[in-house]
């Protein structure tokens, strides 16, 4: 079965952090389920986790994830690793692998070694990277991505770049959509800055440029 | 880890406990602390105090190392599975007269260097051990470092040092009185 994992997500590492940029449509085939979906996890102040693929895969895997953080912190008196965080998901995940989980998340956070970002999916694929985008639109994403990103953005340069990423991948993607949510992860914790409709990006943009 | 007991059964809680640092190695990615491993095996001895057809491991062990982030730990567990974590301790028959030993003389100036706690670890044994250096066995585990156990010889040299510097403080007590 060829599932549709109609999204686009978006992190990256920068010099002030992880940037973390999510559309919010859910599609069931040529349907949109919401325009609100929320596609990024809490997990704690200090992890998130993105959700492509399968919404009730992604939401139920993520969610047994944030239970093992927190019981981790309690046992261990200190907070999950970012590395450790995504470790416990892929072995989870790789568990199931081949039975038609569709999960591709990624976890975010800052821990003892510094801001951490790792790409985790169904197959038990687990990466470190200053940079990943996964769904159906991470093509578009990554184009935009590729040709602005700079290790020493600014916070405002940052924003902008993942803004822009987001919205010109949900112009050409169906399968997204919506708003994108948008976090920052810093030293002490992750911020929301902002959530804007793509609208209202793609129009400012044009404007801009005429 | 050091241990006083039946020595069979230590093999077995050992084993138990390698397995686990690299299954915690391998789930999540970083060394196991000291914390973890001693906990680990007191819950694993504690498991034995309660349940059908087997007895406790009749060992206590000292747990020493380092952390990740470079701090040195000494943790102590005894067969009913309670841990503490320790300055200096000791274990086994004499435990009760080495540990006295240490609670006068472990201080600062003790242990300013290697060679001063090599020496005061070495005092606290010939408290208990009858024919001095043939009986002692002594290892150094020091940071980013693998285990160093020292060669009878430098044992013998050591405690030769000791009664010397013993003999040499009861000749001034003497000439004092």
């Amino acid at each position: 079965i060829q599932l549709l994992h109609g999204t686009t997500t978006l992190a990256f590492k920068f010099q002030h952090g992880v940037v973390v940029a999510v559309d919010s449509r859910a599609s069931a085939g040529n349907y949109i389920d919401t325009l609100e979906a929320n596609k990024v996890i809490e997990i704690n102040p200090y992890l998130l986790g993105t959700m492509a693929g399968s919404a009730a895969d992604c939401q139920h895997w993520e969610r047994l994830l944030a239970k093992h953080c927190r019981l981790y912190a309690l046992r261990n008196k200190e907070r999950i690793s970012v590395s450790a965080a995504s470790k416990l998901l892929a072995n989870m995940l790789g568990e199931y692998r081949g039975m038609g989980l569709s999960v591709g998340s990624m976890i975010c956070g800052w821990d003892k070694k510094g801001p951490g970002l790792y790409y985790v999916d169904d197959n038990g694929t687990r990466l470190s990277g200053p940079m990943f985008s996964t769904g159906c639109g991470n093509t578009y994403a990554y184009g935009v991505l590729d040709s602005g990103y700079r290790p020493d953005l600014t916070v405002e340069e940052a924003y902008a770049l993942a803004r822009r990423a987001i919205a010109q991948a949900t112009h050409r993607d169906a399968y997204s959509g919506g708003v994108v949510n948008m976090y920052h992860m810093k030293e002490d914790g992750w911020i929301k800055v902002e959530r804007t409709d793509v609208s209202d990006v793609i129009h400012k943009s044009l404007e801009a440029r005429q | 880890m050091a241990f006083a007991g039946l020595t069979a059964d230590a093999r077995i809680v050992i084993n138990r406990a390698r397995v686990e640092c690299q299954s915690h190695k391998l789930t999540v990615e970083d060394p196991v602390t000291v914390e973890y491993i001693t906990r680990y095996i007191a819950t694993l001895k504690q498991r034995y105090t309660q349940s059908n057809g087997r007895r406790p491991f009749g060992i206590s062990a000292l747990i020493v190392g380092f952390d990740d982030d470079g701090s040195p730990r000494l943790y102590q567990t005894d067969p009913s599975g309670t841990y503490h974590s320790w300055k200096a301790n000791a274990i086994g028959r004499n435990a009760k007269a080495v540990r006295e030993f240490l609670e006068k003389n472990y201080k600062e100036e003790a242990i300013a260097t290697d060679r001063e706690t090599i020496k005061l670890a070495v005092r606290a044994l010939l408290e208990v051990v009858q024919s001095g250096g043939k009986n002692i066995e002594l290892a150094i585990i020091r940071r980013n470092q693998p285990l160093q156990i020292f060669s009878a010889k430098d044992i013998e040299s050591q405690v030769a040092e000791i009664e010397k510097e013993k003999e040499e403080s009861e000749k001034k007590k003497k000439k004092s009185i």
